[in-house]
């Protein structure tokens, strides 16, 4: 069994489909790394500022059923929850794209690949109470 | 806020220290913060994986073009491992802190061990090896396949990344180039986090005023770490961090043993 995509050193159309899954993907960890640490410093600091006395390890982040109901709790705990939660989603997004990928251009041992770690990592999703 | 600037400090330390050993900040921050904050370990092991995810996800957004994972390799591989992430979460509620220290000590020792075989070996041959040349065909599947599925274990248990076994194993056993199998284990290490770290945030171990700064810390530490790299001689920051790894080692041993 090998990989299907780093075969040879020309430039063959597999390889050509790898860069364009590893330039989806870096853009993918860009724009949603840079949400969450946005979303998570916001939270940090509303928490800081709020005065409140800070002992570690402080509370627990918000239960992912909960942040669905944002307006009952306070935004600077609802933003640094959503914030690890986004980060936490971000590998389940870069799996997802890849699946999709690989679906579109037939590679389908790796499509089946891609689609049962999705699934795992939806059972896990599901055990921590989402 | 002092707090905050610590945590964050022992994050950059972290980083910095995991990227020069080609470790994840794990192996230094869970011992770090169990050590020196106080914290639980199972609070110390979710903040881990929330800082691995986050390095995995740094990484891939800066790394160079053409020096990326090999994401068909990796996802194959995750499927044990992922399997694996997930028992490993759901076994660290189960099992005591106590004993969670003791297994920490003892992958702290195997890391140092294996920085050690390391230091000592010498490239085989004259010609300097390609790290990421692409005529590779990985093999010998079924040894990979069962190391991935440990390194989860490990991972879920203990919020360390793993690419201490996996890394050797895809190089040495797979027959991957390094340059691939380094950069395909930290694209493989957010999604083993990811399968066991939900499992952590639904049982209440994940606070945000530990994760976040820290967090912060090991990713801004791992890119500082990856700059500094050329310019630090390797050799004898390695043994003094074996040091360093042991005599964590034997801390977290003495925690576990003395509850």
């Amino acid at each position: 069994m090998r990989t299907s995509v780093r075969r040879n050193a020309e430039p063959t159309p597999a390889m050509v489909q790898a860069l364009d899954l590893e330039q989806h993907m870096r853009r993918v960890s860009q724009v949603v790394s840079a949400a969450a640490v946005v979303l998570m410093v916001a939270g940090l600091l509303g928490t800081v500022m709020s005065g409140a006395a800070l002992a570690l390890p402080g509370g627990s982040v918000m239960a992912l059923h909960d942040l669905l109901r944002l307006p009952i709790h306070p935004r600077a705990l609802a933003a640094m929850s959503g914030g690890i939660l986004m980060l936490a989603l971000l590998p389940v997004l870069r799996v997802l794209l890849a699946l999709g990928i690989y679906a579109r251009q037939r590679v389908l041992i790796d499509a089946l690949a891609a689609l049962v770690v999705l699934i795992e990592l939806l059972i896990s999703m599901r055990a921590g109470g989402g | 806020m002092l707090l905050a600037l610590a945590l964050l400090a022992t994050g950059l330390v972290a980083g910095i220290l995991g990227a020069l050993l080609g470790l994840g900040g794990g192996i230094f921050l869970v011992p770090a913060l169990t050590l020196i904050f106080g914290l639980p370990i199972r609070t110390t092991v979710g903040t881990s994986l929330v800082a691995v995810i986050a390095t995995s996800a740094g990484v891939a957004a800066v790394a160079p073009a053409g020096r990326g994972a090999d994401v068909s390799l990796a996802l194959r591989l995750e499927v044990a491992t992922a399997v694996g992430a997930l028992a490993g979460g759901l076994a660290a509620g189960m099992i005591s802190p106590q004993l969670l220290s003791i297994l920490f000590a003892l992958v702290v020792f195997l890391t140092a061990g294996y920085m050690f075989f390391k230091s000592r070996k010498k490239p085989a041959g004259d010609k300097p090896e390609k790290l990421f040349r692409q005529d590779y065909t990985p093999h010998h599947w079924p040894a990979g396949l069962s190391v991935a599925g440990l390194a989860g274990m490990i991972s879920g248990l203990l919020g360390v990344g793993g690419g201490f076994i996996k890394v050797p194993t895809m190089y040495a056993v797979m027959g991957v180039p390094l340059g691939i199998a380094t950069a395909t284990s930290n694209f493989m290490v957010g999604i083993t986090a990811a399968a066991s770290v939900f499992i952590y945030y639904g049982r209440g171990d994940i606070h945000p005023l530990v994760v976040i700064p820290t967090a912060l810390g090991v990713f801004a530490g791992a890119i500082v770490g990856v700059y500094i790299l050329p310019k630090v001689r390797i050799s004898w920051l390695r043994l003094a961090l074996i040091g360093l790894l042991v005599l964590m080692g034997v801390q977290m041993l003495l925690k576990g043993l003395n509850g």
